[in-house]
């Protein structure tokens, strides 16, 4: 199953940002990640993929090492100081001892070495994808309720009902964060990005999963934000 | 090792003159010993002989002619006089001898006047006579010639003497006829009447020795010959293994150039062969989804192209340079580091080192462009090697060309804070490496300050600057090859 294409159905609406600064590998590469992302943001070195990874949220990080102002390893020791989960892709040129010591330290999904080829690709995406459902592709919501991460349908007493995009990634964000309480604003930023939207919005995404998967799932944390307990 | 072996020479042939000077002088002396022994033994044997005459042959007469057996006023030199007598004894030797001595008695009071003494000898004769001197001997000059010069007192008068040098009364009548009354007389016994000499010119000494100073200096020819041709064969020896080193050198070099130059087109190809391989899995994924219009393909298909030329134009690049030998021409030094730039860049960028060049002057060189080029990147990559392996921060290289005067100057200066003094005076040695076995081999300066200064006759120099280490490579003609 594992070795599913279909595994990676999971990043379709995830977004990834990639850096690199080789402008011909970077063009190619972003047309290939878009077949697989639903988002890619491209940046052109380690500083400015810390700032952007700061200032949105990121699904999936892809970065080269080799890169003018700040390496990619050292970027990615920076984001780690703030995210331990995001997973990790490194594409580099270099297979040097000294750079897979560091990259060991950074809990790196994959390190994929220039030229690469498709299978290595793929096999890195869908450990990735894998990475981003704790290696549950079918999650158990509750007794009866099933989520299929691939095909982004919940299955309640085997009738099955497709989610839209923004309940996908709603979804997808609390089952990341069992048993935390994730705020508004978090939730705004992760599904919304920059449409700004309003309470209504949220209350609407909650109210159609309810529907979807039973009502007493998504708990609601007054004043700040929303809960999934287990 | 060349001057050092004309030194050896020369220091071989003084000394070999100096050795030749003293045995001549040794062996003449020797020579002079040898004659002199000759002589005393020549003279000791004249004074023998008169002795004989004096004590055993003239009282013989007296007696035969006491007796009456002989006319009582018989004389005869021939048969009486000591010095007649030892002077033809003398004569007869002499046909037998190889050295001409000139024999010679001398008296202040002979009864021949030809024996008179002159005033050298007679100096002699009375330090002879007041017994300060047994024999006297030198060597003189005359007329500008040396004299071998031996002389022995005769014995001292004795009875037999006074028949003919008493008192002239008594003298022999035909003495006295042959002689007359006046010279040679009143003699006393035990005075010294008389001395003999020998003279011979030194040169005919040395002639008579001729043959052994032949010998002697032909031997010592012949080992001084021996010795040099030992120490032309060591020299030989040592040229030979110079040249075979420096063969290996330049070997060693080749292939680490060729390494180079492997290394520089991996760095220039990673870039084009990630961007095919991306591009190649981008139409495979599009074709997959069905995603792959026509429009992508072609557009896929030229980019592809591009990257497959910059690649084959890289290894074009590489290839006239290393493997083409370029013939002398013209050239102007901003083509030289245009070329070094390119061939560079890639392994400067990934190191992440910025190469500045600043041509202030453009000045044209003959020769052959690529010795150049080689050098130049050298330099580079040694600063490169130098500036990654000490972690500094803005790597830098700056490569500069001016003119000062008749000089043209290509300087190369990196900002990795110099090289230690200890170190400086070594750097162009061959095999001298600071870099881990595995990056260098030590040849490349070595090898640069050859090309700079054997083959171009340049100079190639090496200081500290304010921010690290300055090569200059300075030329002073504007032929280089």
């Amino acid at each position: 199953m594992k070795n599913n294409q279909d595994i990676l159905n999971i990043l379709n609406t995830k977004k990834v940002l990639y850096a690199e600064d080789e402008e011909g590998i970077a063009r190619n590469t972003i047309e290939i990640l878009e077949l697989f992302f639903e988002k890619v943001v491209y940046v052109k070195d380690g500083q400015e993929a810390l700032d952007e990874f700061l200032y949105n949220k990121y699904d999936v990080l892809i970065l080269d090492i080799c890169m003018p102002n700040m390496d990619g390893l050292e970027a990615i020791a920076k984001i780690r100081s703030h995210d331990r989960q995001v997973p990790i892709i490194i594409l580099s040129a270099f297979n040097q001892q000294e750079y897979l010591w560091r990259a060991v330290e950074l809990k790196i999904v994959k390190y994929l070495t220039k030229p690469y080829n498709i299978d290595i690709l793929s096999d890195a995406l869908k450990a990735v994808a894998l990475e981003l459902v704790n290696y549950n592709v079918i999650v158990d919501l509750t007794e009866n309720t099933q989520y299929d991460c691939m095909q982004k349908n919940i299955i309640k007493d085997h009738k099955i009902s497709k989610l839209s995009k923004k309940e996908v990634r709603f979804l997808e964000y609390l089952l990341k964060r069992k048993n935390h309480i994730v705020s508004f604003e978090d939730i705004y930023e992760y599904v919304w990005e920059y449409e700004a939207p309003s309470k209504e919005a949220i209350k609407s995404v909650v109210k159609d999963l309810r529907k979807k998967i039973g009502k007493n799932f998504i708990k609601n944390v007054y004043g700040i934000g929303y809960t999934l307990e287990a | 090792m060349k001057e050092n072996f004309k030194l050896i020479i020369l220091f071989f042939t003084i000394a070999y003159m100096l050795v030749t000077i003293v045995f001549f002088n040794f062996y003449k002396n020797l020579s002079i010993q040898d004659t002199k022994q000759e002589a005393i033994s020549i003279l000791s044997t004249m004074n023998a002989l008169r002795s004989y005459i004096e004590n055993t042959q003239r009282p013989l007469i007296e007696k035969l002619k006491s007796e009456g057996k002989l006319d009582e006023n018989f004389f005869s030199s021939k048969i009486l006089s000591s010095s007649y007598i030892t002077k033809n004894v003398y004569d007869i030797l002499l046909a037998n001898k190889k050295i001409n001595y000139e024999y010679n008695l001398a008296a202040i009071n002979p009864t021949n006047p030809s024996n008179k003494a002159n005033a050298f000898e007679a100096s002699i004769l009375k330090k002879f006579q007041n017994k300060e001197l047994d024999k006297y001997f030198a060597i003189q000059n005359e007329n500008g010639t040396n004299y071998f010069y031996i002389a022995l007192p005769t014995s001292r008068n004795r009875e037999s003497c006074l028949e003919c040098h008493g008192i002239p009364s008594v003298a022999p009548k035909a003495m006295i006829k042959k002689y007359g009354d006046q010279n040679g007389f009143y003699e006393r016994t035990g005075d010294l009447r008389a001395l003999i000499s020998l003279k011979a010119p030194v040169g005919d000494i040395i002639k008579f020795h001729l043959k052994q100073f032949v010998i002697g200096g032909i031997a010592m020819f012949v080992v001084f010959i021996i010795f040099l041709l030992f120490i032309y064969a060591l020299y030989k020896k040592e040229k030979t293994l110079q040249d075979k080193r420096e063969k290996l050198l330049q070997n060693q070099n080749k292939l680490a150039s060729m390494g180079e130059m492997i290394n520089n087109i991996a760095h220039q190809w990673r870039q084009p062969l990630a961007q095919l391989s991306a591009i190649l899995i981008n139409i495979e994924l599009r074709w997959g989804k069905d995603k792959l219009t026509k429009e992508i393909l072609k557009d896929k298909i030229i980019e592809a192209n591009e990257q497959i030329s910059f690649m084959s134009n890289t290894i074009d690049d590489f290839r006239n340079f290393y493997l083409k030998n370029q013939h002398d021409k013209d050239f102007f030094i901003n083509e030289t580091i245009e070329h070094v730039e390119h061939l560079v860049s890639a392994s400067l960028n990934e190191n992440k080192i910025t190469l500045e060049t600043i041509i202030t002057d453009n000045f044209s060189l003959y020769g052959c462009p690529n010795d150049l080029t080689q050098v130049i990147i050298n330099i580079i990559n040694n600063a490169k090697d130098a500036l990654v392996e000490n972690k500094i921060k803005n790597k830098k290289i700056i490569l500069k060309t001016h003119q000062e005067e008749k000089q043209k100057i290509i300087s190369i200066e990196d900002n990795g804070g110099g090289i230690a003094s200890d170190i400086m005076d070594k750097i162009f040695e061959p095999y001298f490496t600071t870099k881990h076995q595995s990056i260098g081999t030590g040849i490349g300066l070595y090898m640069c300050k050859t090309i700079v200064e054997k083959k171009s006759g340049g100079e190639l120099k090496i200081k500290n600057s304010d921010r690290g280490a300055l090569f200059e490579i300075i030329y002073k003609n504007d032929k280089i090859s």
